[in-house]
């Protein structure tokens, strides 16, 4: 019952560790700092009840040393006194403890020792400080967990046990418990490499690896490649895969079926593993199917568990701000040349209409501050609005016509691309380091006059947002020189002043569209910075990279306001939530998660993707998420239920954007294949039964019906499209770098 | 199937020889063969941990290919020294000299004529980024035109070039598409299962002049006058007007090759091929 013990104690560790976390006093949102950072911590995994006396006192010597050598001998003494201990026993023990790990240093086991004891923080508080420094899991404590252990040469045997016992089941139990082997199988493995046993753990890869499903090959070459326990320490991939536990949904029946068989075999081994390493998520009920375990599993973790999908999450919509539109003159006669001023009128009343209803599940209007509309928001706005009444209803049988921009002559070095939400401009990130503007519109960009020109300008002029602009340097494009790495991830702020760019080099660069030169740079990743988007209302932006967090910026904060951390690798591309108070992030660990801004917590994983995840979609109405992978799969989620509502299989590549168009009728996809492809979002969404039943269980019946719900395909000539942008019309815009051979 | 899987995952190490070759380049000359060993395993551990990272850059910078750049990355992210001294291109850059009881190594640099340098002319100038727009889809419909593929998929405008008598003509779609279905059932699954929304193929009916100037051509390429074989080779070699006449020539001289093969008449052929040659010029490809 691994399940129930664990659940509460992983609680109370949370509950201590929060605080520590990020008491940076730059928050600037109401509500508490940045949590949640270390809620995947390994130290909650670290044994903390039941532990026999002997390992209590190792933990004081280890206590003791770490004192010392941090000269705190008033603190030793006191300790020393109230433990009881003796200085002859402190070493006795010291000897003692060293000597448990077969071959370890003494220096390498207190080490241990000591992060084990940062999380027992009731035995010395007083060096709590000094310890959480460092939050980084360490590796040696993460280890440890696996010297204990049992006659490597009968592994084997532990193992096929296991299988031929699985293989002999029924049928319906059969899938259910085949998902054990893998998660065994790397245990087992990683055991073997790490207790030294380094043939023993290559016969046994080799006997078992053929085994595996096949969406865990890349994750078996890395393993393969691990055979000695100098690999183990400093390779992420294992401590990823030994600080989450893995999670596993069994139903009842099939769970009671392999502990009787574990419990008459007496096999220890494998109980062991599965206490300590697996997570078990029981549920009541018929045992899942083949396919329905097949479409949730694949991710590095196993699948999300259940109860982290119950949170509530808003996904309605924000109320749109009251906007008197002007009756502008100019274009009410052109209207009324065209003879229908009448039919405008009527359909300006109905979108003021739908736009004031409060939809019951969006967040409260204030619940993330949210920059106050300037004037020229609102004269957007307007245009918005009008270019809306002009927007084409897209369906099955209204397609969409789709604009290809070529870049030619980028020798493959196009690595991201972004339109404005109005469609004028368009900037793509390159990897030699530049961002490069262009002007799709017939207006040229121009940089705004230096100062000394801007003073002999007057300022009460009606026209002085156009006198500003410096005539001579109109141009179609322009080069913002100031990364020193390929830049990964371009966003345009929604007013069209700013524009984002992250970049290899680890930092989000802030540049001003009207001066075009680099106003901020935001460091912190550190590592490479691979997506960075806007807010859809401006002012925050958030930013995922190679550090496996996501980071919430404001513009006018050097310093990130929120720390997103749960990932088990790299996070790959993030998306604000249209409503702004969610930010939804890919990673390399084949999860989408959806972050709360507000608290920062993790409010969904979606598991069920078979590869990283690289793009990422919000449908325009904020209920459903689509994500698509390098596996060629796009697959869709209903945010609030937490379910995964279809897979749409056809591409052959990685899927480097995701598209819904302005009214959510259609979702568009490009790939690294060449090819464009539309899919029924609607007929997709409403297809979907979900009845009480899938929603508390969160088990799919997936239709297979991709080829139903494609709507086409269209190939470039040899042009991996990159990027999607449904126009305010919904004309589609699809960009991408030709390949010349 | 399930050995060949298993022999890819199987981990591969470098040669102990060629650790001892590393070693020697680097001046340490006796290694033991357990050293060689160890040393090998690890290093091609940390090769594929570095090609692993690599992996991810080549993912995110869009490739398909894995660039020396994204090994510099990766060894950044590694905190490894990246590798310098690429740009040489010999082995040692140095020279050797000695005389005069000196022995001296030495940076080989020739005297340059400033001169030449100026005079010859700079080198073209790589071609900058530009922007192309064009349309890939009009209504859900992919417009036929040079920028998109060709509107036909590869095998059947292979089947159609190879066998241009079975193509399938606009007048005969019913036959033809029992033909094709006989044939090459794949090909027509494919494109039924991606649902292809093509422009249907449109006839293409030449004008009157136009059938009259195929008329006149065809029968000088063929025909006994050299000097109007001559001119008419010139006039499809350098009209500009011809794309939409391409393929009934195309047709023709296939035709006519098969045709003249089989009757061993030589001359024929050899005009035919004279005006493929001139049909190929450099105009208009």
């Amino acid at each position: 019952m691994a399940a129930v013990q664990d659940g509460p104690m992983e609680l109370d560790a949370e509950k201590e560790t929060k605080p520590e976390i990020l008491s940076d006093g730059t928050s600037n949102l109401s509500g508490n700092t940045a949590s949640g950072t270390l809620s995947s911590s390994p130290l909650t995994a670290a044994p903390a009840g039941g532990a026999p006396k002997m390992e209590d006192q190792q933990t004081l010597i280890a206590v003791l040393q770490f004192l010392k050598r941090n000269k705190l001998t008033d603190s030793v003494e006191i300790l020393r006194r109230e433990a009881g201990l003796g200085e002859d026993q402190e070493d006795s023990l010291a000897t003692d403890g060293s000597g448990g790990g077969k071959g370890d240093g003494d220096g390498g086991d207190a080490h241990s020792l000591l992060s084990r004891v940062s999380i027992t923080s009731a035995v010395a508080p007083q060096n709590m400080p000094v310890k959480r420094a460092d939050d980084q899991p360490d590796v040696s404590v993460v280890l440890s967990a696996y010297s204990q252990q049992g006659d490597p040469s009968l592994y084997q045997v532990y193992y096929s046990g296991l299988k031929n016992f699985i293989e002999s089941v029924l049928d319906c139990h059969r899938a259910e418990l085949s998902q054990l082997f893998y998660p065994l199988f790397v245990h087992m493995y990683l055991e073997l490499v790490y207790n030294n046993h380094e043939n023993e753990a290559k016969a046994f890869f080799e006997k078992f690896s053929g085994d595996q499903e096949c969406y865990y090959q890349d994750d078996l070459r890395v393993l393969c490649g691990l055979t000695k326990k100098e690999h183990l320490k400093g390779n992420e991939a294992l401590l990823d895969f030994r600080t989450s536990r893995f999670v596993l949904r069994i139903s009842r029946d099939s769970y009671q079926l392999l502990k009787r068989h574990l419990q008459e075999r007496h096999n220890n081994q494998i109980w062991n593993i599965i206490q300590e390493h697996l997570y078990i998520d029981i549920f009541d009920g018929m045992p899942r199917s083949k396919s329905q375990i097949d479409s949730m599993s694949g991710s590095l973790a196993g699948e999300a568990r259940r109860e982290v999908n119950k949170a509530k999450v808003f996904y309605g919509l924000l109320k749109e701000p009251e906007i008197e539109v002007p009756l502008d003159d100019e274009d009410e006669e052109a209207e009324n040349e065209e003879g229908k001023p009448k039919k405008k009128k009527t359909k300006k009343d109905s979108l003021g209409s739908k736009s004031k209803k409060q939809d019951p599940n969006a967040p409260q209007q204030n619940r993330i501050p949210l920059p106050e509309l300037k004037d020229s928001d609102k004269l957007d706005k307007i245009m918005y609005m009008k270019e809306s009444t002009k927007r084409i209803r897209l369906g099955p049988e209204n397609l969409p016509s789709i604009c290809f921009y070529t870049f030619l002559n980028a020798y493959q070095g196009l690595t991201a691309v972004d339109f404005t939400d109005d469609s004028s401009l368009l900037a793509g990130g390159f990897a030699d380091s530049t961002v490069r503007v262009w002007s799709v519109t017939p207006k040229k960009l121009r940089k705004v006059k230096s100062a000394a020109d801007l003073n002999m300008i007057d300022k009460e002029s009606d026209d002085v947002l156009e006198r500003i602009m410096d005539e001579k340097t109109a141009s179609e494009s322009k080069i913002l020189y100031g990364h020193s790495g390929p830049v990964y991830g371009v966003s345009f702020s929604p007013d069209r002043n700013y524009l984002l760019s992250s970049s290899e080099d680890g930092t989000v660069r802030l540049w001003s569209l009207l001066t075009f030169t680099c106003l901020v740079g935001y460091k912190g990743h550190n590592y490479p910075v691979w997506d960075t988007q806007f807010s859809p209302f401006g002012y925050y932006f958030v930013s995922g990279g190679h550090d496996r967090v996501a980071r919430l910026w404001a513009t006018d904060h050097y310093q990130p306001l929120r720390i997103f951390a749960g990932h088990l690798a790299d996070v790959t591309c993030t998306r604000f939530h249209p409503n702004s108070n969610y930010v939804a992030t890919g990673s390399t660990d084949r999860t989408v998660r959806l972050w709360d801004v507000l608290n920062g917590n993790c409010v969904r994983i979606f598991t069920g993707h078979k590869g990283p995840v690289h793009s990422l979609a919000f449908s325009p109405n904020g209920k459903f998420l689509a994500s698509g992978s390098t596996d060629g799969r796009v697959l869709l989620w209903d945010i609030g239920h937490g379910l995964m509502i279809g897979e749409l299989k056809g591409h052959t590549d990685t899927i480097y954007a995701l598209k819904f168009s302005r009214d959510g009728e259609i979702l568009a996809s490009g790939s690294m294949d060449n090819t464009v492809r539309l899919w029924d979002s609607m007929k997709a969404f409403d297809e979907v039964e979900t009845d009480d039943f899938t929603a508390t269980t969160g088990h799919i019946h997936l239709p297979d019906n991709s080829q139903e719900l494609l709507l086409g395909t269209y190939h470039s000539k040899s042009t991996p499209v990159t990027h999607l942008h449904f126009t305010r019309r919904n004309l589609l815009l699809a960009a991408g770098g030709y390949n010349s051979q | 199937m399930a050995e060949e899987r298993r022999q890819k995952l199987c981990s591969v190490i470098l040669p102990t020889e060629s650790m001892k070759a590393m070693a020697e380049s680097v001046g340490v000359g006796s290694l033991q063969e357990d050293s060689c060993l160890a040393l090998s395993e690890e290093v091609s551990y940390r090769i594929k941990e570095i090609a692993q990272d690599a992996l991810k850059f080549m993912h995110h910078g869009k490739r398909r290919k894995l660039t020396t750049g994204d090994i510099d990355h990766a060894l950044k992210i590694k905190n490894v020294e990246p590798l310098y001294g690429f740009q040489s291109q010999e082995f040692i850059p140095f020279r050797f000299a000695s005389g005069g009881g000196r022995e001296l190594h030495f940076y080989e640099e020739k005297e340059v004529d400033l001169s030449d340098i100026i005079n010859t002319p700079l080198p073209r100038v790589p071609l900058d980024v530009t922007l192309k727009a064009h349309w890939l889809s009009i209504d859900g419909v992919q417009p036929a035109i040079p920028e998109n593929p060709p509107p036909v998929p590869k095998e059947q405008q292979k089947t159609d070039s190879t066998e241009p008598l079975k193509a399938v003509k606009p007048g005969q779609e019913e036959e033809g598409s029992i033909q094709t279905k006989g044939q090459g059932a794949s090909s027509a699954e494919v494109k039924g299962k991606e649902k292809m929304r093509m422009k249907p193929r449109s006839t293409h009916e030449l004008s009157v002049e136009q059938q009259l100037y195929y008329k006149e051509i065809t029968e000088a390429c063929v025909g006994s006058c050299e000097a109007k074989r001559a001119e008419a080779l010139q006039s499809i070699a350098t009209d500009p007007g011809l794309y939409q006449m391409l393929p009934r020539f195309s047709t023709f001289i296939s035709e006519g090759v098969s045709t003249f093969m089989n009757y061993i008449y030589l001359l024929m052929l050899l005009f035919l091929l004279a005006s493929v040659t001139w049909l190929l010029q450099p105009v208009r490809v």
